[in-house]
């Protein structure tokens, strides 16, 4: 007890609990899930069927693996959405029907239950005749200040010496024990401690959103989660004889997992989150003088290594510590300012499946991309921030203010990780009928993002915490918070964006990339191959950057907010006596400096190499640009490394921000002497590359190296990252310099220097991201990956069995394929009947065509509508379908065209071909016979 | 029906041996028999959300004195619910919401002895010391034998006059 008494401690008030954000993330986490847990329930038996139809439609293999029926999906995508928004899904408004219902039943629970508990207690004023009791807990309340009083009550069959509070915040009710009134004679240190503890939830306003949440856990597990299970188990049967079955198990298995992981998790997040605020309770009551023998409870038995295992298993589970935790935490309040594993694994599980499940539902209703990815992105990277922001945060602070080294949070953030990976695997978006995804090996990443995350976020609280010392760590939040909420946004947004593609298994070959850009753009360029595959390599990744709308932002955050810190910095030292200050910022920007003269160099070097390679013939021209362009990438991305490598050997203690910082600095000091030197091209003979004569060449310029801004500074960030850990790894130690440490109050004249400094950086930075965001507002929206897919070569052909091949078939009719071939048949009698029309009433043996307009028109957005559905799944099939929607299209064309000319002759040609296309019709629907008796 | 209510003698004798609980009597007796019966009969603390935790349990004489005598009111009056059927058979009671008082009829010597011993047991089994146990044993023994006061029934707590009784 004598070290516990010794060691440093603060008032742990002095940062935020971060309590509600984890109530919230809770909250959040059932309103979500109750979408999707109710889909069961929500979806006919035909619409569950159309789930796996839709693909079968497409012509997929469900014995296939994921990778081939993802390719299917893909290459089909618009025919597969209007599939399932038409035959799988239920309206748009219809799931969201279920969260409202939810709030309804827990606002029912959450007005019953203070009624329920009530029921089996009295008022105190009717036991406590001579008012000593009611006196005893109004001068407690006086004492703390407590604005308003609570309405107590008394539990007389209740023998523990407890006491309990509930009902809401601003009318709360203690409830005090049998056992607690009928010791407070005896023992009265113990019925102050109680009775400060519960008055000390109360003014910590810990009632409603506790009883909240409860509230809502009750309705979801009654009103959701049991009616939901109970439909899946009904349907299992059948599911089971269905010869599909091996194909739907993993998504049935999951979704089971999913609602038992669900709870587990609820549970487990209340329980930790609800200890936390016991131990607020316990710390606030010591505070205002309960005396710390209240806190005594019967000796727990000696047991064993088993039994203590299984006990601190239950621990888990339950809504107070045990009493030896609480005990030492009033001597130490040092374990609520721990990152501890268990918050971090379940708030990485949660935001997960957060993230997940609303992306899912935009992606099943085509709102999903872009700007909304990113919202649903920042939804869920708020309430990680919220939680393991607050978390780190608070435990640099605490180390910081006492002394103690901060903590680098790796640990916390790779329980993270974990978290979210295991939430991804649960959540199944990599999978569609695999058990684990392709890669899964992929999903290292995401281990190592949340790692990265935490280890950001405790780096700017150390710098921040460091420069502003004196100042409420709680405003320093204001700042931090936000900032990694957009952080992990990123990474949210652009794994679902392209991420998850690794993951799933990419459905791009580089060699696929690398045919199609030698066959539409370059012509074949054998002795550049290697330049070519890199640029391949490199599409996806830019691709999978461009699905995130504020990359840049969230590149400029992660240098800039810790830059910033330096310009905010107090004038005097750090802020415990022994804690060392910031180190001088020149050891980050500098090195970037030097990055981006170094880039200059390389540019140089590019243009000296490329000069001779200047091509003779006009299709060269198109390979040379994109062998320029890859080399300039080269050139601004490469000098970085050396940069990184330097600062981060430079900053010991603050190696990642470090590294960020002289990452970005080199990127952007070395694309404005790219802009110069690339613009002045043809100016120097021996560099000349694109220009041919010396003149102002800045549009053309930009319009070469802007490409590569983007692409530049996110890659620059990820290897300041590599860099820190590389440099730290190798030094494994780091020793902190005493010299800087100790270093003297810095001069008036070096903070403006310094201000200076950061505030050009910054002002570059911000203008650099603003111009670009700017510009991607602009830009015309990506072509559909329908469309895309068509431009690369096909997937080879599968064979599928007969069977297979007759539920494909099948599907193709059922959803769409049967409808749109009556329809042109209905479509061709109207401009039958309205050609008749002008026969009939023809007068000099001249037929009036113009009534056949209107017929043509709707013949023609017929075409348009058979284009968009599904290729026929089968070759031969197929074949015919594409002939057949190639004649209406050209037939309705014509027609159209005749019409308006008034050319009779284009009519009739335009008439045929529509004859034409109706036996192609006769000759697909035979095939599709044979393939599928009794279909059409 | 002749007898003295087992409300009314665990008051009194709380009011004897362990005035402390007099609060608690007088909540009590807000209730049904039943009901306290049911609830006295807990042993354990209960884990609750925004509690203190659960932690030592006080032995109450309250709940030891009330358990006995309802015992033997049951049995006195032939109702000791052994089996389904009287679980059932309280279920209903509860169920129709009939007021149960139970009462202590006049004992003889022998029954009044095994009341005595089974305060005793009882007690200890709820943490009271043997000397407690005994004290609260012999002061329930004396009140049994004084019996109900003059006029039949003793007029005094009930289920709807919880509020009526003050410290004696």
């Amino acid at each position: 007890m004598t070290a516990i008494a010794i060691r440093p401690r603060i008032d742990e008030r002095t940062v935020t609990a971060g309590t509600t954000p984890r109530f919230a993330l809770l909250i959040v986490l059932i309103v979500v899930s109750s979408v999707d847990l109710m889909r069961t329930l929500n979806s006919t038996a035909d619409q569950s069927l159309a789930w796996w139809g839709c693909r079968l439609a497409a012509g997929v293999d469900p014995a296939q693996k994921d990778r081939t029926v993802m390719l299917g999906e893909v290459s089909q995508a618009d025919a597969y959405h209007d599939c399932m928004i038409r035959y799988a899904l239920p309206p748009w408004w219809q799931p969201l029907g279920w969260p409202v219902l939810l709030a309804v039943v827990a606002l029912l629970v959450f007005w019953v239950l203070p009624r329920w508990k009530t029921r089996r207690t009295v008022p105190l004023a009717a036991v406590d005749h001579d008012g000593e009791i009611s006196w005893a807990v109004a001068e407690l309340a006086a004492t703390i200040g407590l604005r308003r009083f609570p309405r107590v009550v008394v539990d007389p069959a209740a023998a523990s010496t407890g006491a309990v509070v509930f009902g809401r915040d601003g009318r709360s009710v203690l409830c005090l024990h049998g056992g607690l009134v009928a010791s407070r004679v005896h023992d009265p240190g113990r019925f102050r401690a109680v009775v400060l503890h519960e008055l000390a939830h109360i003014d910590n306003r810990d009632i409603t959103i506790s009883y909240a949440t409860i509230a809502l856990w009750r309705a979801f597990l009654f009103a959701m989660v049991l009616p939901s299970t109970g439909m899946l188990l009904v349907t299992l049967p059948n599911s089971l004889r269905s010869p599909y079955w091996s194909t739907y198990a993993p998504a049935a298995t999951r979704n089971l997992l999913f609602v038992v992981v669900l709870c587990a998790l609820v549970y487990l997040a209340r329980s930790e989150v609800l200890r936390t605020r016991e131990i607020y309770a316990d710390l606030s009551a010591a505070r205002w003088g309960a005396d710390p023998d209240g806190w005594q409870a019967p000796a727990a038995p000696v047991r064993g290594r088993a039994r203590r295992a299984l006990d601190r298993f239950r621990d888990l589970w339950r809504t107070h510590p045990c009493w030896e935790v609480r005990r030492w935490a009033l001597a130490d309040p040092e374990i609520l300012f721990r990152v501890a594993a268990m918050p971090m694994f379940l708030t990485g599980v949660a935001a997960a499946l957060i993230n997940n499940r609303i992306w899912m539902y935009a992606k099943q209703y085509r709102l999903a991309g872009g700007w909304n990815d990113q919202l649903v992105a920042l939804t869920a990277a708020s309430l990680v921030a919220g939680v393991a922001g607050v978390a780190l945060w608070r435990a640099v602070a605490h180390a910081l203010l006492t002394g103690r080294p901060a903590p680098s949070g790796v640990r916390g953030g790779a329980w993270l990780g974990v978290g979210m990976a295991f939430g991804h695997l649960l959540a199944g978006q990599e999978v569609i009928s695999d058990w684990l995804p392709e890669s899964p090996y992929y999903l290292v990443l995401v281990v190592l993002a949340g790692m990265a995350f935490a280890w950001w976020t405790s780096q700017c609280a150390q710098v921040w915490i460091t420069a502003r010392h004196g100042r409420p760590v709680s405003r320093l939040l204001l700042v931090g918070l936000p900032s990694a909420a957009l952080v992990m946004s990123g990474w949210f947004t652009w794994w679902h964006g392209g991420g998850a593609l690794l993951a799933a298994g990419w459905p791009f070959e580089p060699d696929q990339i690398r045919a199609l850009l030698e066959r539409t753009v370059t012509g074949p360029a054998p002795g550049h191959r290697n330049v070519l595959t890199g640029v391949a390599a490199m599409i996806p990744v830019v691709a999978s950057m461009t699905k995130v709308p504020l990359i840049l932002v969230q590149v400029a955050v992660l240098w800039l907010v810790p830059l910033a810190a330096w310009a905010a910095r107090s004038s005097s030292g750090g802020v415990a006596p022994s804690a060392p200050g910031l180190p001088p910022l020149r050891l980050a920007v500098l090195p970037g400096v030097l990055g981006g003269i170094l880039c200059w160099d390389a540019v140089v070097w590019t243009q000296a190499y490329l000069h001779p390679l200047r091509p003779d013939t006009e299709q060269g021209w198109a390979l040379y640009q994109i062998l320029y362009t890859a080399w300039l990438f080269v050139a601004l991305v490469g000098p970085a490394a050396p940069a990184v490598l330097l600062a981060s050997a430079l900053n010991p203690r603050h190696r990642l921000v470090s590294t960020l910082i002289a990452a970005e600095v080199a990127v952007l000091a070395g694309f404005a002497g790219m802009v110069v030197l690339v613009s002045t091209d043809g100016c120097v003979r021996p560099l000349a590359v694109l220009g041919s004569s010396c003149g102002s060449r800045l549009p053309a310029a930009w319009s070469t190296v802007e490409l590569l801004l983007t692409p530049a500074l996110v890659i620059a960030a990820v290897c300041g990252g590599v860099a820190a850990v590389l440099v730290g790894l190798l030094s494994r130690v780091p020793r902190p310099r005493r010299g800087r440490a100790a270093a003297p109050a810095w001069s008036a004249g070096g903070t403006a220097l310094r201000r200076i400094v950061v505030g050009a950086l910054v002002s570059v930075a911000m203008l650099v991201t603003i111009s670009e965001v700017a510009l991607r507002l602009h830009e015309r929206a990506a072509p559909e990956s329908q469309a895309v897919s068509r431009m690369l070569p096909p997937a080879p052909a599968v064979a599928v069995s007969a069977e297979t091949k007759r539920v494909q078939i099948a599907s193709w009719e059922r959803y769409g394929g049967r409808g749109l071939l009556g329809r042109f048949s209905t479509e061709m009698d109207k401009l039958i009947a309205a050609m008749q029309v002008s026969i009939d009433t023809a007068s000099n043996g001249r037929v009036d065509i113009s009534p056949a307009r209107a017929a043509c028109v709707a013949i023609g957005g017929f075409g348009r509508d058979a284009e968009r559905y599904f290729r026929v799944p089968d070759a031969e099939g197929d074949e015919s379908w594409q002939r057949y929607i190639a004649l209406i299209r050209q037939g309705s064309r014509n027609c159209v065209e005749a019409v308006d000319r008034d050319d009779h002759t284009l009519f009739y040609a335009s008439v045929d071909q529509l004859e034409d296309a109706l036996r192609t019709g006769i000759v697909l629907i035979r095939r599709l016979n044979t393939l599928h008796p009794g279909g059409l | 029906m002749p007898g003295i209510r087992v409300r009314d003698v665990v008051r009194d004798v709380v009011a004897e041996v362990a005035e402390q609980e007099l609060p608690l009597v007088i909540g009590l007796s807000r209730f049904s028999e039943a009901v306290v019966v049911r609830r006295l009969a807990r042993t354990k603390g209960r884990r609750e959300t925004l509690g203190f935790g659960v932690g030592e349990v006080v032995p109450l004489v309250t709940a030891a004195v009330w358990l006995v005598l309802d015992q033997t009111a049951q049995q006195a009056a032939g109702l000791v619910v052994t089996g389904s059927l009287g679980r059932l058979r309280t279920w209903w009671r509860r169920l129709r919401r009939r007021p149960s008082v139970a009462v202590v009829p006049p004992l003889t010597q022998e029954q009044l002895r095994e009341v005595h011993q089974r305060v005793i047991d009882v007690g200890g089994r709820r943490g009271l010391s043997r000397r407690q146990s005994e004290v609260v044993a012999d002061a329930v023994v004396a009140r049994l034998a004084l019996g109900a006061p003059t006029g039949g029934e003793v007029r005094a707590l009930g289920p709807d006059d919880g509020a009526a009784g003050g410290r004696a």
